[in-house]
């Protein structure tokens, strides 16, 4: 094609399956279909928001020159190239491919999402949200940290939208639907359609029982970042007793075939317990076959209304160790225990309160799920009232490990995970953790020691 | 002559080659953040100790 005529062309973002921000000055994009993250540099950043403005190619390499001390003739070839490039890896349409020449990390780098991260915390960006739609449920899983309590009116759809487009607005990009069982919501797929048209990537957590072909379809559509579906075993007498539903197994595995088929990205989570423990390795075998992330969680929690009681199906200490010791999970214990985190994130507890944040069903506003703190709700105030001046967000982000000096200065706290939700539900005190963590704590060190 | 440069010149900024950076999102069975389940909430694994 000439470069006249390619000038001419006006290129077309690609929404489907993009996720973006343009955050601190950079645009910051999710391929969905790939699952990659992309950081693009100020030029970069600025050609893509010219995309937007549906200008020619040739306009945008005006303004390039205009804006940035660059000749025209070398804006033209810079961005014919970054255009071509971006056609290639489908993020344009209108425009010819070229060759992929992104600079890509190594599979196991998370350098890109550890600055962003790091530049939310310090910028306070509400990066992450985790907005449960409903705490209704058709399972009664037995370790369930919801109580049934005193029914209340959910979010409407208006209000869900309006709360999106207020996070949206703050510049929030990863969003996690969760619940209870989202799909008891008819409006889900509504739900889920605004979210991607504001460009969230967004990640489902269900059990899969209540999805049939239709919303599949619906789903898949629209290109969710990933579908997250409970398995506790593939044995149903096991599975079904811990969801106490008949035939929940069946219709969990029913949905996943159906979402793989519609390519998907699917995740497997199991919460290890008494009970399935012994599944695991079975379920992480059915997990790779079919091309799925997989992920386990043996940290039961307590109910939200203080009862201890599903703490009686956590697994045992040599559970623990085995699970933490198993070569198919992250070795974390293998790092160096001298090299921790930098930053800010060498202050404060985790990023909770701080560039993440959890909306309940009825608009009630939390550092995290697991820490029910509530800053404000979002049927009185807005997001950016709550996020930029909640006083009791403002003093859960002041907390910092100095705070816990038996923590701090206990052997173990090198190898210590930690988390201020559970410190909180558990023993009534973020700075306390449960006799648990610190045993897991010891069994980290003996790990890491045997490595040695 | 030089023509003064009028208050409607804005300053250019310094130019660099468009560049895209790329990293696979996390496929890694990691035990992060295990009781919310919420991709990449932060919580530190090892925080350096006397911080």
């Amino acid at each position: 094609m000439k470069e006249s005529t390619l000038l001419d062309l006006i290129p077309q973002k690609n929404d489907a399956i993009l996720a973006y921000r343009i955050f601190e000055g950079q645009a910051v994009i999710v391929d969905l279909e790939q699952g990659i993250l992309n950081t693009l540099n100020a030029t970069a950043t600025r050609i893509w928001q010219f995309i937007k403005e549906d200008v020619p190619a040739r306009k945008i390499a005006e303004k390039i020159a205009q804006e940035f001390e660059v000749s025209r003739r070398e804006a033209t070839n810079d961005v014919v190239e970054i255009l071509r490039n971006m056609a290639s890896m489908k993020w344009i349409t209108n425009f010819p491919h070229g060759k992929v020449c992104a600079d890509t990390a190594s599979n196991d780098s998370t350098e890109i999402f550890e600055a962003l991260r790091e530049q939310a915390t310090q910028k306070r960006r509400p990066l992450v949200i985790h907005f449960d739609l409903t705490y209704r449920c058709p399972l009664r899983c037995v370790h369930c940290y919801l109580t049934g309590g005193k029914k209340r009116l959910e979010c409407t759809l208006d209000e869900v939208k309006s709360i999106l487009d207020q996070l949206a607005n703050a510049g929030s990009l990863y969003l996690t639907f969760s619940g209870g069982e989202i799909f008891l919501r008819d409006d889900l797929p509504e739900i889920v359609a605004h979210a991607r048209k504001l460009h969230f990537a967004v990640r489902l957590l269900t059990s899969g029982v209540l999805m049939d072909t239709e919303k599949i379809k619906e789903i898949a559509n629209l290109h969710p970042e990933m579908v997250a579906l409970s398995v506790y075993d593939l044995n149903s007498s096991i599975h079904d007793a811990i969801t106490r539903k008949n035939g929940s197994l069946v219709k969990t595995l029913d949905a996943i075939r159906a979402l793989k088929e519609k390519s998907v990205p699917i995740k497997i989570s199991s919460v290890l317990m008494n009970s399935n423990i012994d599944g695991y390795r079975r379920l992480y075998s059915f997990a790779k076959e079919l091309g799925a992330q997989f992920q386990t969680d043996y940290r039961i929690t307590p109910k939200t209304n203080g009862s201890q009681e599903p703490l009686k199906f956590h697994i045992g200490d040599q559970e623990v160790m085995r699970i933490l010791g198993d070569p198919i999970f992250s070795r974390e214990y293998e790092l160096d225990p001298a090299q921790g985190y930098s930053g800010v994130f060498n202050q404060i507890l985790c990023g909770a309160g701080h560039m993440s944040c959890y909306i309940s069903p009825y608009g009630a506003v939390t550092p995290c799920v697991q820490l029910p703190i509530e800053c404000g709700n979002l049927r009185e105030k807005t997001f950016s009232e709550i996020w930029g001046s909640s006083p009791a967000l403002e003093s859960f982000r002041a907390i910092r490990f100095s705070d816990m000096p038996k923590c701090v200065n206990c052997e173990l706290f090198a190898y210590c995970r930690l988390c201020p939700g559970l410190n909180l539900v558990e023993t009534g005190s973020i700075a306390t953790p449960p006799q648990r963590i610190c045993k897991e704590a010891e069994h980290m060190k003996t790990l890491n020691k045997k490595r040695r | 002559m030089k023509k003064a440069r009028t208050a409607e010149t804005t300053e250019r900024k310094r130019y660099e080659k468009p560049l895209i950076r790329s990293e696979k999102e996390v496929k890694e069975l990691s035990f992060n953040c295990p009781t919310t389940s919420v991709k990449y909430c932060g919580i530190p694994f090892s925080p350096k100790k006397g911080s």
